[in-house]
């Protein structure tokens, strides 16, 4: 069974949803969260959006059971109007996680425990602002039960950008240069204190200096936003020539401009793939949750280290600022890799580095790096497809869409359509059997992508040849439920029936 | 071959002011009995930068105006290592005149040894529009503790300070004003 929560408000928005999450994990449940602010430090309307299951789910709901609103002092649960106490000041979001544990009859001890444990100040007032809270709450009313198995009491609640930062370490990551930008910023928050830290006067400075110590033979890393990895092209293209690994996470947010900093989308594939001038090889990563950016990592600093070249890690605004139930892997899987002993060039240059003129042996030089990518892709993590070979209908999608995707599957599969997804995870080199091969098993599918253009859409139908049968294209700055899913399956198919 | 020598014939024009620092580098190289595993040179683009494939040495080429955050990003890596950077005017000053600023405020344990020749050589000599003291000044306000500015220079000061520059537990900036024969006016 499967419950969506949204906490909306001003202020406390952010604590009460991450002490509910660890509440929920506590009742052994599976949750997915997001959070919606605007680009503000205080003021404004934030949302924290919580689905849990008694089993595994993947994104978040469009609609809601549970509704609380810290502005007007009210819950809405199950349609029906709740009114709390609101004369707390700063301890109303306490009273509302009390209210919201009552609901959900979770036990009150284990409750107050987290509640306890969460709050090092003020913890005697807040524990009993909760106490407040649970006994506004007529708990007989309510007779939801819902509790999760013992795997999933093993799980920990870990952010998608905290992810990053375990999989970057698993790798042996020992330097991180950055810019802070939103949605990126906060993965040096989750690195550990043997990480060097740094930050940069700006990209260009971030992507330099991550350069020079990857010369050195370290693992650095540094992670960015869309604007801020326009400033950073200039260098992944040198990475290119200098061959020089280098690995760089972009964090995808409404662009263009400064765009919407706060938001959703994945608008810059064309700019990870494209991006830097020149022709040089090079691979660009998709994660879509925790699970996968804590495996992805590791493969991105190999794939870098091994073929000596830029390796783009994509991820976005949703996945960043979203909170997922895992397990999270911790064994190290670092790639060896020797030290430079000869001269480096960003000029062109022969075997030995020296600097050439046009000719021949510029053309051998070009065709030596560039012949790297036939054995780059050998090294990319396989495309996946979730659910059957074939289905009546079928979904291609990469990033946080393939978490709405996966979640409208299980929906149509109760209503009798079968259906699969497609998952890109490998954007670039783009491994074209696979995909040729979902296109001959499968005469529906759709791509479903955050974007005007449809970039990644556009991508697959260049380099494979193959035509979608429809496409979803979402730009608004807020990322895909299964509920816009189905919704677009139902139009779509009775449009072109 | 022997660390620092020449590996292939510079490229110079004759009379460049350039061959002088250069020789200077490697006397203090010498002097100060540096190996070659110890030190990394990091050349930006310009008449200066094409030194790099010259000179036998762990040496890096980089982009222009990014020869200075390259090396900082090496020398953050491995401490150990002496790190120089050879770069020209209109890489410090102009292109990448911002990590200038930030190697001094962070006082990174880099040589930042600056050939100003007043123009922009290798693009046929247009016009640099800084005022004679604006490299000196910049970093001296941004904190380095190492700053020198070489307007006569001959081997024997030159080889001295880079020298103690060596020595220097901190960022440490020398700039050289030098001859451009070709488009000096």
């Amino acid at each position: 069974m499967r419950i969506a929560l949204k906490i909306t408000g001003s202020g406390g928005v952010l604590s009460s949803g991450v002490i509910f999450l660890k509440i929920l994990n506590k009742m052994g449940l599976f949750v997915k969260a997001e959070r919606e602010f605007p680009s503000l430090i205080k003021g404004g309307v934030h949302n924290f959006l919580i689905d849990f299951s008694d089993e595994e789910i993947f994104s978040n709901s469009k609609n809601h059971d549970v509704l609380c609103d810290f502005e007007n002092s009210t819950i809405y649960a199950f349609k029906e109007k709740l009114l709390i106490p609101n004369d707390l000041g700063k301890l109303k979001n306490t009273v509302f996680i009390g209210a919201l544990c009552a609901i959900f009859n979770f036990e009150k001890n284990i409750c107050k425990k987290v509640v306890s444990e969460y709050f090092k100040k003020f913890k005697e007032e807040n524990l009993s602002a909760f106490e407040i809270g649970f006994a506004k709450i007529n708990s007989e009313k309510y007779t939801l039960k819902i509790r999760g198995d013992q795997v999933f009491k093993k799980q920990k609640i870990v952010n998608g950008n905290e992810a990053i930062a375990i999989g970057a370490f698993r790798s042996g990551l020992s330097h991180y240069f950055a810019y802070p930008m939103s949605p990126a910023t906060s993965v040096i928050n989750y690195l550990p204190d043997s990480v060097s830290k740094m930050i940069s006067a700006d990209e260009i400075s971030a992507v330099s200096m991550c350069l020079g110590a990857m010369y050195s033979g370290k693992n650095a890393l540094t992670a960015t936003s869309s604007g801020g990895f326009d400033l950073m092209t200039e260098t992944i293209s040198a990475s290119g020539i200098m061959e020089i690994p280098l690995v760089v996470v972009l964090a995808q947010r409404p662009g263009p401009g400064t765009g919407l900093p706060t938001w959703d989308s994945q608008d810059n594939i064309n700019l990870a793939v494209y991006g830097g001038h020149g022709d040089f090889p090079k691979s660009v990563l998709s994660i879509s949750d925790a699970n996968s950016a804590i495996s992805i990592m590791p493969k991105a600093f190999m794939l870098a280290k091994k073929h000596r070249i830029p390796v783009i890690v994509l991820t976005q605004k949703s996945i960043a600022e979203s909170y997922y139930s895992t397990i999270p892997e911790s064994k190290k899987e670092i790639f060896k890799f020797l030290k430079y002993e000869k001269l480096i060039n960003a000029d062109e240059h022969d075997l030995e580095g020296n600097s050439i003129e046009g000719g021949e042996l510029a053309r051998k030089s070009m065709i030596k790096r560039m012949s790297k990518m036939k054995e780059v892709i050998k090294d990319m993590p396989k495309n996946v497809i979730f659910g059957p070979k074939k289905a009546e209908i079928s979904f291609v999608a990469t990033g946080s869409v393939i978490g709405a995707v996966r979640d409208s599957i299980s929906v149509l599969k109760e209503n009798g359509v079968s259906a699969n997804l497609l998952e890109i995870t490998s954007i670039w080199p783009l491994e074209k059997n696979i995909i040729k091969e979902f296109f001959s098993n499968n005469k529906k599918v759709i791509m479903v992508e955050q974007n005007y253009t449809g970039q990644l859409g556009g991508l697959i139908e260049k380099e494979c040849e193959v035509k979608f049968f429809d496409c979803l294209h979402k730009f608004d700055g807020i990322s895909f439920s299964y509920e816009d899913i189905i919704k677009f399956y139902n139009e779509s198919v009775s449009r072109k029936k | 071959m022997k660390a620092f020598q020449e590996k292939n014939k510079a490229n110079f024009c004759p009379g460049c002011g350039n061959i002088l620092i250069y020789a200077a580098m490697k006397l203090a190289l010498s002097r100060a009995s540096i190996k070659e595993s110890d030190a990394i040179f990091v050349f930006d683009v310009g008449c200066s930068g094409n030194y790099a494939d010259k000179i036998n040495a762990r040496s890096v080429h980089t982009l222009h105006g990014r020869a200075i955050p390259f090396a900082c990003g090496v020398k953050i890596a491995d401490n150990k290592k002496l790190v120089i950077v050879n770069a020209g005017d209109g890489a410090v000053f102009h292109e990448g005149v911002n990590h200038l600023i930030e190697a001094a405020t962070q006082d990174i344990a880099i040589v930042l040894i600056v050939h100003n020749n007043q123009n922009f050589a290798l693009t046929k000599g247009q016009k640099i529009s800084k005022n004679p003291n604006f490299g000196l000044n910049l970093a001296k306000n941004s904190g380095a503790k190492f700053c020198h500015l070489v307007e006569k220079p001959d081997i024997k000061n030159l080889s001295e300070l880079f020298q103690n520059a060596f020595k220097h537990k901190g960022f440490s900036y020398i700039e050289i004003i030098q001859s451009c024969p070709t488009f000096s006016f």
